[in-house]
């Protein structure tokens, strides 16, 4: 009892430590950052070797970049998800696959970035474009999504699928109009988790589609862009000088963005549970 | 011909080694209740299960033998056409989590249906023949999980028939359900035996006397005895029927 206790609230003020710290560094750069943040930051090109203006065209080039990852990942990763949990018979070699998801899933992001290098720049002929940069994210967030969509499909009970067959229903209609909307809630959370993740990445985007600078934003698939957290690694690591205000408005900005998106998560995956609990 | 349904001839079904119904033969009749009884393990499920082969996805499951419905043999056609003119209602209710409309409109959109009006009255017809509709007619764009128990079931009831079977399989349909709304399920498959032959599994005996015009006893995957309900109440032929009627295995 009295040892109970003691476990206790060690591990209450480590864990309760932790968690403040990184609150409270967030905290911090968020906050140091935000009197950086202002119209001009957002709307404008960047100027003077970057020293000056904004970071529009690295916003944009972050919404080109998520959008072809999520153009590829989420229609590959959902059908690969149907297959597998639908589909596929309950083999070794499945569960094979599904450990082989997972090992990928945990990959670090500068394999990818190289893998895409060597795949779309370099053998498609892509270059460093927001296609190479873009194809690279999607396929970097490709496991995530498909053993999200995976266990939100398994979750869905048997009795649906049972139902819709009994109706009549073949596999396809059972899963795609059944199975598929009655986990929709779920999946659509493991996407914005993998967005999360796809815009705070730099190594992939930096091998494939990121430029360093550039005075207009792209108008196609094969032109480079500017991303958010690889103009934070150039101005960090290549202008020491005179960056700073730029440099701490944008993590700034970066890390306001994921905090939302994760809070939107949190406050989704909470309503799921609530409605479990009904 | 026109009388009966199904004709069953020397059906033997098994999971891997396990024997579960054997040497099946009978007939069942068209537009009347047949009840299905016999103790926990019987073989009842599997029965029913076999009739609209809903046991085909168990990778263990094998059958031999011939199911004709109205003439035509079922174990070898395809099996959606099958299940379209054999509906299923399942003992825990399961409607989709989707709009009490969507619900029964479900299995005639996947049929083809695709006008609106159309659907609407299938939706109406259904829902009216599952003495649902006075209840939800105000709410159709509702969520079916919001309705309750004994509803969701006659949603269930009414999803089955919105694609017009011939025949309705019920699996224990009331036994997760209370003595009012299970009271409402039995009045109406009494009405809905003139137009739909009607299988019903069930644990309450009492129940089946209520509600069959037939009944059916299996006893460890065998039929033992198959009659119209009154003859086996009064007069069972088999020891063992009479032994479970009196309560002595349940
Ligand atoms: N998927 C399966 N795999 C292996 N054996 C099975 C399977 N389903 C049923 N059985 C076996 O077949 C026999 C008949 O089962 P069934 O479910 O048809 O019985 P039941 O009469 O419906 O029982 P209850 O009244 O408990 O619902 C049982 O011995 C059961 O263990
Ligand atoms: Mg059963």
């Amino acid at each position: 009892m009295k040892i109970d206790a003691i476990v206790k609230i060690t591990f209450a003020v480590v864990s309760y430590t932790l968690i403040g710290l990184i609150v409270a560094l967030i905290g911090f750069l968020i906050v140091n950052g935000l009197d950086n943040i202002d119209l001009e930051f957002l709307t404008a090109f960047p100027r003077n070797s970057m020293t000056g203006g904004g970071i529009w065209p690295a916003l944009v080039g972050t919404v080109y970049f998520v959008a072809v990852a999520l153009l590829f990942s989420i229609p590959v990763g959902i059908l690969a998800a149907v297959y597998l949990s639908e589909y596929s018979k309950d083999t070794a070699f499945k569960r094979l696959i599904l450990t082989a998801n997972n090992i990928l899933a945990g990959i670090p992001s500068v394999v990818f970035g190289l893998f895409g290098l060597s795949l779309f720049s370099i053998t498609f002929g892509f270059g460093t474009s927001v296609l190479a940069g873009g194809l690279t994210l999607g396929i970097m967030s490709l496991p995530y999504i498909i053993s999200n969509t995976h266990e939100s499909l398994t979750a869905v009970p048997y009795s649906y699928r049972e139902a819709s067959l009994a109706l009549g229903a073949n596999r396809a209609e059972t899963s795609f109009r059944i199975v598929l909307p009655a986990s929709f809630s779920r999946i659509l959370t493991g996407v914005i988790i993998a967005i999360g993740r796809i815009i705070g990445e730099t190594a992939p985007v930096l091998f494939t589609g990121a430029a360093f600078y550039i005075t207009r934003n792209p108008t196609g698939p094969f032109e480079p862009a500017m991303a958010l957290p690889t103009h934070i690694f150039v101005l960090s690591a290549v202008y020491p000088d005179n960056v700073t205000p730029k440099l701490e408005g944008s993590i700034s900005l970066l890390l306001i963005i994921v905090v939302v998106l994760f809070l939107l998560v949190a406050i989704r995956r909470r309503k799921e549970t609530k409605k479990l609990e009904v | 011909m026109e009388d009966t349904i199904f004709v069953i001839d020397e059906l033997n079904v098994f999971y891997g080694e396990k024997h579960a119904l054997k040497d099946v033969t009978c007939e069942i009749p068209r537009r009347k209740v047949t009840a299905v009884v016999g103790p926990s393990g019987c073989g009842k499920s599997t029965f029913l299960r076999v009739l609209n082969r809903m046991n085909d996805l168990i990778p263990t499951y094998r059958h031999t033998g011939s199911i004709k419905l109205l003439g035509k043999e079922t174990l070898t056609m395809d099996a959606v056409s099958l299940r379209k003119q054999v509906g299923m209602v399942f003992q825990k209710p399961n409607p989709f989590p989707k709009t009490i409309q969507d619900n029964v409109t479900y299995g005639p959109r996947i049929h083809g249906v695709k006008n609106r009006q159309r659907l609407k009255e299938i939706a109406e017809r259904s829902l009216k023949q599952a003495a649902l509709w006075d209840e939800v007619k105000d709410e159709l764009k509702k969520n079916a999980l919001n309705l309750s128990g004994g509803q969701q079931q006659r949603l269930c009831i009414a999803r089955a028939l919105s694609v017009e079977p011939e025949v309705l399989l019920l699996d224990e349909p009331t036994s997760a359900l209370d003595p009012i709304a299970t009271q409402k399920i039995e009045k109406l498959i009494e009405e809905l035996s003139e137009r739909y032959t009607i299988i019903i599994v069930t644990h309450n005996l009492q129940q089946a006397l209520r509600i069959s015009d037939y009944l059916m006893f299996f006893y460890v995957g065998e039929l033992v005895e198959f009659d119209t309900t009154e003859k086996i109440t009064t007069n069972p032929s088999d020891p063992r029927t009479s032994d479970y009627l009196r309560g002595i295995f349940s």
